[in-house]
């Protein structure tokens, strides 16, 4: 079709040399067919251009830490102030994040998202290279439970055949005995870590380093129970 | 006092939600502002407010069809649209010069395809993805990109020449296709 006119995809990509150039530019200058082509496209590589590449990094922004204190400020003063009508935490199912598989140098990043995941959240993120917060391929999650308030925050990193867990959990009274557990797509469980939660531990949430025999792309979910069995906190991935 | 126990709490909680989301997209969401400003610390307050919506209505992160992502920058435009839209209702009273409000107005306009092509890019395959943030995020010229790829040259032109009709299959970048309040 219209690729056959010109060499299109070399115009596009600005790789023609001089003469291809000019030649090219004189056959859309007459071929209203390959034109409205190149136009529709280079629509596309404009928009391209215009994005700022950091939109596709994850990862905080450079010296912006006043930035997040300022914004944790006025949560706690919202938080505190009306002591909320919000009285109950509305519970999120999973504020799934980003990964940012990083490959050195000027290679290209990749979110893999599985196939069958929730059509929840899949996130957008291309990284370009050298993100200074995961380790590549690290994904991470969030989830507060509605029912106990309980939060979690993981971070998994993988390693051939079996991941590293961390994992940040707060909401969840003193003196419970907690099992964090990895659950994969076929519902077999496999312990990450345990703990007893701590009177700090209940203020301020316990930060966690584990690991679990399960693939990353096997990983269903991530959750906190007690030795009881009672659940405080699971989040998908 | 169990009352305080469960407020503090929570407000751990809610904190690390925060603090996740900061560390996850923050980045991408002060580019985003920033472009949509020109300011960075016009920008920087943008991106305050956006979190702090995330804070106050978690549900919606994650009941949208898009991803968190593709939210907060969705967030971030509308205050920044919100904004213009003040600017504009104030402009009769404080005689701001007719000019300035327009052009701010029009740049909005230019960069709001910004997200519109950072969510479209995200359901490409990877193979497509790649090539296109190597030529035109990136800048890199086909040659650059083919070394980077580990692919040829060649391939690099025709796969980012497919690559940019599947983007214009997945999204319309034309005006028409762009919501637009008319309030």
């Amino acid at each position: 079709m219209n690729i056959n006119h010109v060499d299109l995809a070399g115009y596009l990509t600005k790789s023609l040399d001089a003469d291809e150039h000019r030649q090219a530019e004189e056959h859309l200058a007459t071929c209203a067919e390959c034109r409205a082509e190149a136009e529709s496209l280079q629509e596309w590589t404009m928009a391209l251009e215009a994005v700022p590449e950091a939109m596709l990094l994850d990862g905080p922004p450079d010296d912006a830490d006043l930035l997040l204190q300022r914004t944790l400020r006025q949560i706690r003063q919202e938080s505190s102030g009306a002591n909320r009508r919000r009285s109950t935490l509305v519970g999120i199912a999973a504020a799934v994040v980003v990964a940012a598989a990083v490959a050195g140098g000027a290679a290209v990043g990749r979110f893999t998202s599985p196939s069958d995941a929730p059509p929840v959240a899949q996130p957008p993120t291309a990284a370009v290279s050298s993100g200074p917060t995961a380790a590549p391929g690290t994904r991470t999650a969030t989830a507060v439970d509605a029912t106990t308030g309980a939060r979690i925050t993981v971070a998994l990193t993988p390693a051939p055949g079996w991941i590293r867990v961390k994992a940040a959990v707060a909401g969840i009274p003193q003196g419970e005995r907690c099992l964090l557990q990895v659950v994969d797509k076929s519902g077999k469980v496999t312990l990450a870590g345990s703990w007893l939660v701590s009177e700090a531990g209940a203020d301020d949430g316990t930060t966690l380093d584990g690991s679990a025999l399960v693939p990353l792309d096997q990983v269903g979910s991530v959750r906190v129970v007690t030795e009881g069995g009672k659940q405080y906190t699971s989040v998908s991935l | 006092m169990p009352g305080f126990r469960l407020q503090r709490r929570r407000e751990v909680a809610d904190e690390a939600l925060v603090r996740s989301l900061f560390a996850e997209h923050g980045r991408a969401m002060l580019a985003y502002a920033t472009q949509l400003t020109r300011d960075r610390a016009a920008a920087e307050d943008v991106v305050q407010e956006a979190l702090v919506r995330a804070w106050r209505h978690p549900e919606s992160l994650v009941n949208g069809k898009g991803s968190v992502r593709g939210w907060l920058l969705t967030v971030i435009r509308n205050i920044v649209t919100d904004q213009i839209r003040a600017r504009n209702a104030r402009a009769p009273e404080v005689r701001e010069s007719p000019v300035d409000v327009p052009s701010d107005e029009d740049h909005a306009e230019q960069v709001v395809n910004a997200m519109v092509v950072v969510d479209a890019l995200s359901q490409l395959s990877t193979e497509h993805r790649e090539v296109l943030e190597q030529l035109y995020l990136q800048g890199c010229t086909v040659t650059e990109a083919a070394k980077a790829l580990g692919i040829p040259p060649g391939t690099v032109k025709s796969r980012s020449f497919y690559a940019l009709r599947a983007l214009r299959e997945i999204k319309s970048l034309s005006p028409a296709g762009t919501e637009r309040s008319a309030s």
